[in-house]
């Protein structure tokens, strides 16, 4: 996907990398609202993580993501950037035998510390993965179905809940009249955005979204990118994307990674434009990848 | 065609033959039971070809049990016999020595149709016992070279003096001198009088003799009797007008004491008659209504004539009741038309039209033959199939008053010490008892094979989840008879020791895993990282091992002290209820190391298909492990949950071996787990094995297998369709 986005950049023009991708990024910043740089949600320092003994898969790596931003993570596969993602929820500890060093801060709570609870990091976590997984059950009973883990709830707020949360996910008005229908029943790009309203049930403060358009075609693609245009300011995004285009279209901040380590992190018309680092600027022009 | 399509096409035949093959083999399987089951069903009937000569008819006859010849007995004594193939008189005797005008005036075939009970005009009682001596012509042994001949004749007395009065009714039993059996004889006079005579064998070892002493006691009726009948021991029915009266000689045969009187359904009683064994007597009254008698204990009552059932089709004008030689069925013969019925079960089976010049008739001895001596002087054989009478749609599955037994029951006991014996053939102690063992296999069985399988396929990781799996499979491969034996032999007396330590165990074992649990989850997270989840629970084997020791170890000790030495016993006396060593119990853990694996390796699959995305998401949301394994991962599974069920209750249903050898086999209707039981599976393979083949013990067997075949072939379909159905859903 990568190398189909950038064939048409000649690989001589080093004064000016990325026109086209950074033409895209400074266009889609052009429309974005400008957001105050005010505190950092995630803060990461000095992160070790290591699958068992030998493989480790972060190098100290140390981030900070703002409030109510999207930040893309693009670098090449294995470079860390989904293992990352997945250390912001923990859902890392689901495999065995891996350890994590260093600090992972959620609203300057670090994450891994022993009384935190990983129930409640996870309500305030979302997480939508790169293939669309609702559930076996009707559209109504995947929205309902975090909330429901959490509270006691009644009909009437369940009903408002999953019809704000099928709205914020713009799927209301193709799902309103089939709420009891199965999940299954939706196509793959509707299915991913009831996978975000899923997560959006839960009232979040961070929503990461591993690759989500990656098993999508182009069509449903725009429609969550164009969610993703929606839910900004409102929560704070994390997205792992292969496509840069993508990156350069939905976000506000970039971070390139390569093996395990964090390359570079800026604001992404920056990073699209004039990236600071020689593999930054190999990887967007396609160099590698 | 290149050689890979050519491949391709043999294995796509050879895989579909294979498939219809094997449901060519079930229909095969199931048409096979069918066949053997189906002739059951069968109504009596006769027809065809008769044997036929010319002779005259006599007062009673019949045929020997070849039905190569034919039999009279005249009013004055004289005995014929006659080929019934070329029609030529064999032999003529006088076996009565009755004297100069005396006639026979009451002459009736026993049962076994060798033996005529008689009196005469001179009012002497007596039974003729008749023999035939069956010879080869020529020295080659065939049907064309067979002859008949008398063989020893004799006639046993019981009233050998001429009398006055004569009796109108009779009936009479011969003893045996070598096992010490008394004679019996009752007959019915005119004036009301009831005659009671016992003759008791006195052998006298000087001379080799036996001599009878013959002794008799009397009472007198209101009315005329009509009708005797003889039970054992000298109790008998009377009967006079509508009322049928049981009697017992009592007090050492000092007197007869009335055992009941009731009135017959029916009107005036014209005809009564033993059926085989004489534990039972068909009486017929005046509307032609036809009912079954007993006269023995019934629920807790003391010995009084028992009406047990009325014929559902009436015969009018009944005057004889004509009962086989084999079994417990009769004929009840009216001027038009025999009823034929079946006593155990009191079942009308048919109705016979017949001609109007019959003199007398009878069932030949093997029931092949209808035997008709018609008034002009014809004698003829009638080829006869009744069938299976005896199983019937009630027999098989209702509650029956057997002769002997005390209360009307559910009772499998297909064959007994002598020809005489009732057969016992409801299924429904079988059926209880394959419901029962599967029942008590499942109980402990599914829960552990369920909750094991989640556990392994969605909290255990790694290498021990792939070791766990093979290890319960090799289970599911003991061969199914050791677990029977050691279930019976080693399982069943040990259980009986450590009956306490059986219940004690769940119990202890429960507290333990939920305090080991509860002390992990206060133990500090770095404590437990060391510990990865999903291997912690390895932390219980040791645990279970000790504490499992522990509680059989002091078992013993606490029966002791507080259970008078043996829990089952004090169980037994405390609960009234019945302890046997192969119990229900037993088979339950026996068969859940046959069950149990198969439950759990499909369950496992199920759960283990269940995608690790869903899961992922759930515990993203914020769900525990547990709820993500009860609201996510159990639900898409269940239905591959349920067939795996299914499937260990088919095996559980099929199960033989097993229940074989770790019950006691007794077929009873009790749901106490501390009783054994007999299962369809297990009496198939006790009781086909000695099972006549093509008798009615055989083709009843057949029908239980096709019942067997049947619900294992519904529970595996239904399994099969769950499993299909729930996986679309996914």
């Amino acid at each position: 996907m990568t190398e189909s986005v950038v064939t048409d950049v000649p690989s001589d023009t080093r004064s000016q990398p990325t026109t086209e991708l950074g033409r895209i990024a400074a266009d889609s910043a052009s429309r974005r609202s400008k957001l105050e740089l005010s505190e950092m949600v995630i803060r990461s320092e000095k992160l070790n993580f290591f699958y068992d003994q030998t493989a480790q898969a972060l190098f100290e790596v140390d981030i900070n993501v703002p409030r109510g931003q999207v930040v893309a993570f693009i670098g090449p596969s294995g470079c860390g950037k989904s293992t990352f993602l997945r250390t912001i929820n923990r859902m890392n500890d689901t495999i065995p035998g891996t350890r994590v060093e260093g600090m992972v801060q959620l609203d300057d709570q670090d994450i891994y510390s022993p009384d935190v609870d990983v129930v409640e990091l996870r309500r305030r976590v979302g997480m939508v993965f790169q293939r669309p997984n609702p559930f076996p059950m009707s559209i109504y009973d995947n929205i309902a179905f975090g909330p429901r883990l959490h509270t006691k709830m009644t009909k009437a707020q369940t009903d408002e809940l999953v019809e704000r949360c099928l709205r914020g996910a713009a799927l209301w008005d193709e799902t309103h009249d089939r709420l009891k229908s199965s999940a299954l029943a939706l196509s793959g790009g509707q299915q991913q955005r009831l996978c975000i309203a899923r997560a959006l049930a839960n009232d979040p403060e961070v929503l990461l979204l591993d690759e989500p358009c990656s098993a999508l075609d182009p069509n449903s693609t725009a429609k969550i990118e164009d969610l993703i245009f929606e839910l900004r300011g409102s929560y704070t995004i994390v997205i792992v994307t292969h496509n840069m285009q993508q990156a350069a279209r939905v976000s506000d901040r970039t971070a390139f990674f390569l093996k395990g380590k964090l390359i570079e992190e800026g604001n992404t018309t920056e990073i699209f434009t004039r990236p600071k680092h020689k593999e930054t600027e190999s990887y967007i022009t396609g160099r590698f990848g | 065609m290149d050689r890979r399509r050519i491949a391709d096409r043999v294995a796509a035949q050879v895989v579909s033959l294979g498939g219809i093959g094997v449901v060519l083999a079930v229909f095969f399987i199931a048409f096979y039971l069918i066949k053997e089951a189906a002739p059951l069903a069968a109504d009596p009937e006769y027809g065809g070809d008769p044997i036929r000569i010319e002779a005259p008819v006599g007062l009673v006859g019949g045929a020997e049990k070849f039905t190569d010849a034919s039999w009279r007995l005249f009013e004055d004594g004289r005995l014929q016999l006659h080929d019934l193939r070329t029609g030529a008189q064999l032999e003529e005797l006088e076996p009565l020595g009755l004297a100069e005008g005396e006639t026979v005036i009451l002459a009736e075939l026993s049962v076994d149709q060798a033996q005529v009970r008689f009196a005469t005009s001179a009012g002497r009682i007596g039974i003729l016992s008749l023999s035939f001596v069956t010879s080869f012509e020529g020295g080659v042994a065939n049907a064309d070279t067979r002859r008949q001949a008398f063989g020893e004749l004799s006639t046993f007395w019981f009233v050998e003096e001429a009398q006055e009065a004569v009796p109108v009714a009779i009936d009479a039993v011969l003893g045996d001198a070598e096992a010490r059996t008394n004679a019996w004889m009752v007959a019915a006079y005119a004036d009301g009088r009831v005659a009671l005579t016992r003759g008791q064998p006195r052998y006298n070892a000087l001379e080799d003799a036996t001599t009878w002493r013959m002794r008799s006691q009397e009472i007198t009726l209101d009315a005329a009797p009509a009708c005797v009948v003889l039970f054992e021991r000298g109790r008998f029915l009377v009967t006079a007008a509508d009322q049928v009266y049981g009697y017992e000689p009592a007090d050492k045969f000092a007197e007869l004491t009335l055992l009941g009187q009731v009135a017959a359904p029916g009107g005036e009683v014209r005809v009564a008659h033993e059926l085989i064994g004489r534990g039972s007597a068909i009486v017929g009254t005046e509307d032609g209504t036809i009912s079954r008698w007993l006269l023995q204990p019934v629920q807790e009552q003391p010995i009084a004539p028992i009406l047990l059932q009325e014929y559902e089709v009436r015969v009018p004008g009944v005057f004889a009741i004509l009962p086989s030689a084999r079994e417990r069925v009769f004929l009840a013969r009216g001027p038009e038309q025999a009823l034929v019925g079946q006593g155990t079960s009191g079942v009308s089976l048919t109705t016979f039209e017949l001609d109007a010049d019959i003199a007398w008739m009878n069932i030949a001895p093997r029931e092949d033959y209808l035997i008709f001596a018609r008034t002009g002087g014809a004698f003829e054989a009638v080829p006869l199939d009744l069938g299976f009478p005896e199983v019937t749609s009630s027999a098989l599955f209702s509650k029956l008053t057997y002769e002997g037994l005390p209360e009307p029951a559910y009772t499998w006991q297909s064959t007994g010490g002598s020809d005489e014996y009732e057969p016992k053939i409801s299924l429904v102690p079988l059926i209880i008892g394959t419901i029962k063992g599967t029942i008590w296999a499942l109980l402990p069985s599914i829960p552990l094979a369920v909750a094991g399988a989640l556990y392994c396929a969605r909290f255990l990781r790694g290498r021990s989840r792939e070791t766990i799996k093979p290890f319960v499979e090799l289970l599911a491969g003991i061969p199914s008879v050791i677990l029977g034996f050691v279930g019976g032999l080693y399982l069943a007396p040990a259980l009986q020791d450590r009956l306490l330590a059986l219940f004690l165990l769940p119990l202890v074992l429960a507290v333990a895993t939920m305090g080991l649990g509860a002390f992990w989850a206060r133990m500090p997270l770095r404590r437990r990282k060391t510990l990865h989840e999903g291997t912690a629970v390895f932390a219980l084997v040791p645990l279970y091992l000790v504490l499992g020791a522990i509680v059989l170890w002091l078992s013993p000790s606490i029966e002791l002290a507080i259970f008078d030495a043996s829990f089952s016993r004090w169980a037994v006396a405390y609960f009234d209820i019945p302890y046997e060593q192969k119990n229900a119990v037993v088979v339950g853990l026996a068969m859940g190391f046959a069950v149990t694996p198969l439950i759990f390796t499909l369950a496992e699959d199920a759960y283990r298909n269940v995608p690790q995305t869903l899961a992922d998401a759930s515990l993203a949301l914020g769900a525990t492990p547990w709820q993500t394994a009860l609201r996510v991962i159990e639900p898409p599974a269940r239905p591959g949950v349920i067939a795996a069920i299914m499937l260990g209750l088919g095996r559980a249903v099929g199960e033989t071996m097993i229940v074989l050898m770790a019950t006691g086999g007794t077929a009873i209707t009790d749901w106490n787990p501390l009783q054994g039981f007999r299962a369809l599976s297990a009496n198939l393979a006790t009781e086909l094995p000695e099972a006549p083949k093509g008798d009615s013990l055989y083709r009843t067997l057949f029908l239980s297998s096709l019942l067997l075949f049947s619900l294992t072939f519904v529970i595996n379909t239904l399994a099969e369709v769950i499993r299909v159905r729930g996986r679309k859903d996914l």
